[in-house]
């Protein structure tokens, strides 16, 4: 049989999954096994103290099944006391099995205040910690580390070889199917590895036991590892929750780690002159693990970027920052290698083009490696026993969960003889969908789904299935045995690899599927290695006493986190703009209405939404007072393009992007921005009021913690610049739809203005209740005392300005300029010729928005034309000279025929 | 045969673009029956960074930048290429199981080298259906150039030349489908076919002379670039295939290269900043310098 002969032994037989360990001892009762007398001295006295522990009797349990040294380290972490017969503790009061679960009732609770603090509010799927650690010893860790090392030291070397010289094809100990039948491999990066760098920085394995307590890889992980973060989060937090404990059993450090990781990291960098960054490219917000990149780019002191942070030019690569352009000499990679260059690597548009070139040019260095998720594929588990022989002359330490390739016909033999206790999945896909521990049937869809034929032999793998290891976990208020997987780091050192002493562990609900991702499972566990010796204290952080160089503000800001920031504080004015003014009109058309204003009122509703007057001013009172509620309702709550609803959704798309950079209390300010989404032809005019009053105070509210919470750098000054230009540019438009024409009635125009600016309360101060044109036009253009009058925002605008002057001279004069000759307009401008009515020009009139009244203050509509041709040019030039680095990339027209 | 080879491609942006990178394969391979001199690519606007390599396949490959702000970008690639005819096999003929299985389990060098070609790739993914239309060539024992030539002509005959039914990402299996479609698709087809019967298969990039009707001047640019296809026909020789003149390419088809299908060997690709509408528009002229030749349809 050839290897590319259809398959179809695999096609139609289905596995059962009934003898699948998990599911079993959700239904078997009898099959636990429970403390009975027979236990050793410290065990059964333990197991008196956690009398609902449980574990199914065909898996192997970290508490049962251990030695009694392990079984003391147990009672040690579950009762926090250091000896079931110490002598003190016995004389005082007995422990209870009470006093454990109130000590583990409590431990929760601290660690929920304290994982609140560390994952800054944002709610994760199965991100709960579980205050019991996993626990174990130094010597068994030392055999386990030393496999790891192995392993990742296996894969570096298999790994240079098939973006190398190819020996292990050539020599028949690779097939070439796991080459060239999979994407997973990347031809194009064939060759580009500098000699003596690491295709590996960075590796982690899944671990699991199986009902013998043997140790075995579930899957490697050698793309871009995640959890390296999240395994920091959890120590810190449990660390904090059990201190004598953590001190006590002599924990071993995860810090020394990451110190090494940075230490690999800086050998491997490139060359440059000068200043260079490190960055850790993550996929972004929308990302399952963005949280955890972030933390760690934080713990490592790297710029935390998305693929679009960074550019290509003249071969390097560069971080876009409000500064200018810095130079990248190592890249630590959370991306999937296929998503990295569009030019090269796949037909879409994510990624850094130019970045594969870079590579070959030795211009940068990818930590791991581009191309080396390749390593991933489920085949090469296979096969790595004979490959560890032959490339580093020794036998495999820590073994593969056994798989067999269906491409080796004596595996495929196996498999056929075996089918019906077997799990297949695709031998090159890494991860997720297929799952580890699914049902054959999912797997079989999976793989029709995307092609039009059966698959080959050489396409599967098969496994057994597993029964995962039992360890003691707090769930629903008890200590309970629950299944396994444990992920473990290691970290390219000169000649090998250094494992993290420690990792993060998921545990799940019987039952339930545990698999090779870390989303799987209920909950995450820190893992704790006991020491046999004092641990001396190491941290990334700096030691308190050598003094840490000041660090104020500077442009280091990235382009595109700028960019977001100054939209965010657009959409937040524009909406609180929209809500004030959408108030005044909610306030004008419910209760007691003087008929006789509505066809002015009119202007005042319609020009809510920036277009043409829709509704016709001569309809009968009672219609036009229908027709403007309705309007009134719909903008409140229907979606139209410039509605309400739609810019509350830029402000939380705004926010959303930059959620790292924003305090716990302006994103929680801002996640109740939400309209609910509900059929909105319910509603009538009684709901808008109330609906407009609640959004009013979180905007106000996200507006105070700007102003009183925010730093002064760039980032503010880029939010606080979109809301000046916003605001003016709000209230020129109110000024040129409702001020420059010349209606009948003015007063309640006026009004409006006052309210909507919220300078009505200053205005009746001043001038009680005789409202007229010359002193609004001075309250809301003129007095540099009012903070919504024009002139304050462009003051403040040119202060903003000045302190850009730094970055581009010549650029923000021109603009500071322009604001200036505003200012001046402004404050030489008389008042009284500003409300002088001429007749309309006819240029004016012919034109689609100009008035379209008889009469036009037409010194009024100067003054506005000027500062909107300003701020529009203002506005150009930020996004020119500083967000264009962020615009989207494109792919160029591709050749036809 | 001598030819002078011009190949124009030419962007035009409706808006600014202020960065591009691009990766070209236009220069045509040096092959055992094909000459190449002076290869000469030349580019507008100045790019800041030209880098040259040759990929996994042995193409040379061209990378460059554009750093400065334009709206318009040509590239000009210029050759003398000299064709001959390709010489005689020198093994033996195999039967077209003998070569599926050498290469379903390759042994030797060549047959390992040829073995990544009998892989699905982007643009040539075997499948039933496409199994199904090649089988008739492929009964028992068949001789492996037999069987390639009488597929050749079956594809040939079944589908209709027509540039407007087809794009670039139209499948195999829609191809198959509409019985319509350019070089392109046939070549894709054809490959998928050969792989789903367990042969290697490349896809090759080049150009084809055409001939002006009788009594008329050649145009300039009015050539167009042309696919074909290779089968691997054992102990390390390939031979071509053109499904879309129904023809063994000789000295009227010049090779720039192959790859798995046409992402691997696309002419020009690009990622820009910017740029708004693309007009594309591309002119190749294939010169006889000395030598007379039958005429063919264009691609």
């Amino acid at each position: 049989m050839t290897s590319r002969e259809r398959c179809s032994f695999l096609r139609a037989e289905l596995v059962s999954v009934a003898s699948f360990g998990l599911n079993h001892l959700a239904n078997s009762k009898e099959s636990f096994r429970m403390g009975n007398a027979k236990e050793t001295n410290e065990l059964s006295r333990l197991l008196e103290l956690i009398p609902h522990y449980r574990a199914p009797s065909n898996s192997f349990d970290e508490v049962f099944s251990q030695t009694e040294e392990q079984a003391k380290a147990w009672y040690r972490v579950l009762t926090g006391h250091s000896r079931g017969g110490d002598p003190s503790v016995a004389a005082s009061k007995p422990l209870t099995a009470e006093d454990v679960a109130k000590r583990w009732r409590v431990a929760k609770e601290h660690l929920q205040e304290h994982a609140c603090a560390i994952f800054e509010s944002v709610k994760r799927r199965n991100s709960e910690v579980d205050p019991i650690p996993y626990i174990i010893s130094a010597a068994q860790w030392q055999s386990l580390a030393k496999g790891i090392a192995q392993r990742a030291r296996l894969l570096d070397r298999i790994l240079r070889d098939v973006y190398g010289p190819q020996t292990l094809l050539e020599k028949g100990l690779l097939p070439h199917e796991l080459i060239y039948g999979t994407y997973a491999y990347l031809g194009a990066l064939r060759g580009t590895l500098l000699a003596g760098q690491p295709m590996l920085s960075l590796y982690a394995a899944q671990l699991c036991r199986d009902s013998t307590g043997t140790w075995y890889v579930l899957a490697d992980r050698t793309q871009g590892p995640s959890g390296g973060g999240y395994s920091v989060e959890n120590r810190i937090a449990l660390s904090r929750v059990l201190p004598e404990e953590f001190r006590d059993m002599l924990v071993q450090r995860s810090a020394p780690f990451f110190a090494a990781l940075r230490e690999t990291m800086n050998r491997n960098a490139v060359n440059c002159k000068g200043d260079s960054w490190m960055v850790l490219m993550s996929p972004g917000i929308r990302s399952s693990t963005y949280f955890e990149d972030a933390y760690l780019a934080r713990y490592l002191g790297y710029t935390l970027a998305q693929s679009n942070d960074l550019t290509v030019r003249s071969g390097q690569v560069f971080l876009k920052t409000l500064g200018g352009l810095k130079r990248v000499s190592n890249i630590l990679r959370r991306v999937p290698d296929l998503e990295c260059d569009p030019l090269e690597l796949e037909a879409s548009a994510i990624g850094v083009p130019g970045l594969c070139q870079a590579v070959r040019d030795h211009q940068i260095a990818v930590s791991n490696h581009l191309g080396s998720g390749w390593a991933e594929i489920p085949a090469l588990m296979a096969i790595l026993p004979r490959l560890c022989h032959e490339l580093l002359g020794e036998d495999l330490i820590l073994p593969s969960w056994p798989t067999w390739w269906c491409g080796d016909p004596g595996s495929r033999q196996y498999v056929e003889s075996h089918k019906e206790s077997m799990i297949f999945r695709n031998a090159f896909e890494k991860r997720k969908e297929a799952g580890f521990l699914r049902h054959r049937t999912d797997f079989h869809h999976q793989v029709s789904e995307s092609s039009t034929r059966p698959p080959y032999p050489w396409e599967q793998v098969a496994t057994h299935p597993i029964t995962f290891s039992t360890t003691p976990c707090w769930y629903e208020n008890q200590v309970v045995g629950m299944p396994i997987v444990m992920r473990v780091f290691a970290t390219a050192v000169e000649d090998d690899y250094q494992v993290l002493s420690g990792g993060i562990a998921r545990v799940g609900q019987t039952g339930q599927p545990l698999d090779e991702s870390l989303s799987s499972g209920q909950m995450s566990k820190d893992v704790w290695v006991l020491g046999d010796s004092p641990v001396p204290p190491m941290s990334l952080r700096r030691p308190p006493q050598s003094s840490l160089e000041l660090r104020r503000t500077s442009f280091e800001l990235l382009s595109r986190v700028a960019d977001e920031l100054h939209w965010l504080g657009r959409c937040s004015e524009r909406a609180a703009c929209m809500v004030r003014h959408a108030r005044f009109c909610a306030n004008r058309l419910s209760g007691e209405i003087d008929l006789d204003i509505l066809p002015v009122l009119t202007h005042v509703v319609d020009a809510l939404e920036d277009k043409e007057h829709s509704i016709g001013q001569n309809a009968p009172p009672s219609d036009l007072l229908v027709a403007l509620r309705t309007k009134l309702v719909d903008f409140v709550f229907k979606g139209g393009n410039s509605a309400l609803p739609v810019t509350l959704i830029g402000v939380r798309r705004n926010a959303n992007l930059i959620r790292d950079r924003l305090s716990s209390d302006s994103w929680q300010i801002l996640s109740r921005l939400d309209i609910e989404p509900v059929d909105y032809s319910e509603y009538t005019l009684s709901d808008v009021l109330p609906q407009l009053g609640q959004l009013l105070d979180n905007l106000t509210a996200f507006a105070g913690l700007v102003s009183e919470s925010m730093t002064r750098g760039p980032g503010w000054l880029f939010l606080d610049m979109g809301r000046r230009i916003e605001r003016m540019q709000y209230q020129l438009r109110l000024v040129d739809q409702l001020l420059v024409p010349v209606y009948p009635r003015l007063t309640p125009l006026l009004e409006a203005m006052l309210d909507i600016m919220d300078s009505s309360i200053t205005y009746r101060y001043r001038y009680l209740m005789n409202i007229e044109i010359g002193p609004v036009l001075d309250l809301l253009l003129q007095d540099q005392s009012n903070p919504r009058s024009m002139v304050f925002q462009l003051v403040q605008l040119r202060e903003h300005l000045d302190v850009l002057l730094e970055v581009d001279q010549e650029g923000i004069l021109v603009q500071r300029n322009s604001i200036q000759e505003c200012l001046d307009l402004l404050l030489i401008a008389d008042i009284n010729d500003a409300t002088l009515c001429h007749p309309t020009p006819p240029e004016l009139k012919s034109s689609a928005l100009g008035p379209h009244t008889p009469e036009t203050r037409l010194d009024l509509a100067r003054i506005s034309s000027k500062i909107a041709t300003a701020l529009s040019d203002l506005s150009e030039y930020l996004t020119k000279r500083f967000f264009t680095h962020t615009a989207q990339a494109q792919q160029l027209g591709k050749l036809t025929k | 045969m001598r030819y002078r080879v011009v190949h124009v491609t030419k962007y035009q942006y409706s808006g600014e673009v202020s960065l591009s990178h691009n990766q070209m394969r236009l220069s045509p391979r040096i092959l055992e029956h094909q000459l190449v001199e002076l290869p000469r690519i030349t580019i507008s606007p100045e790019p800041t960074l030209q880098r040259t390599w040759v990929d996994t396949f042995g193409n040379r490959t061209h990378f460059f930048s554009i750093e400065q702000s334009h709206q318009e970008m040509e590239v000009r690639a210029e050759s003398i290429v000299e064709r001959h005819a390709p010489s005689s096999l020198r093994s033996r003929t195999h039967s077209w199981e003998e070569i599926a299985s050498k290469t379903g389990r390759p042994r030797t060098p060549p047959d390992r080298e040829a073995a990544q070609f009998a892989f699905d790739s982007r643009y040539a993914k075997s499948s039933q259906g496409v199994r199904d239309f090649a089988e008739p060539s492929f009964f028992g024992g068949r001789n492996l150039i037999e069987a390639v030539t009488d597929l050749t002509a079956r594809i040939f005959e079944d589908f209709e030349y027509d540039p407007q039914a087809t794009q670039i990402s139209t499948p195999t299996n829609e191809v198959l489908e509409l019985r319509r479609g350019v070089c392109q698709d046939f070549a894709h087809l054809q490959i998928a076919c050969l792989r789903s019967m367990g042969l290697p298969a490349r896809y090759v990039s080049g150009y084809l002379l055409t001939h002006a009707p009788p009594g008329k001047e050649k145009l300039i640019g009015s050539d167009a670039s042309h696919a074909w296809v290779s089968a691997y026909v054992g102990d390390g020789e390939w031979l071509d295939f053109d499904p879309t003149n129904n023809l063994r390419p000789s000295e009227e088809h010049i090779t720039i290269g192959w790859g798995r299908d046409y992402a691997d060997i696309s002419p020009i690709q690009g990622i820009l900043i910017g740029g708004g509408q693309t007009l594309l528009s591309v002119s190749v002229d294939v010169r006889q310098i000395e030598g007379s030749s039958q005429g063919r349809k264009p691609s």
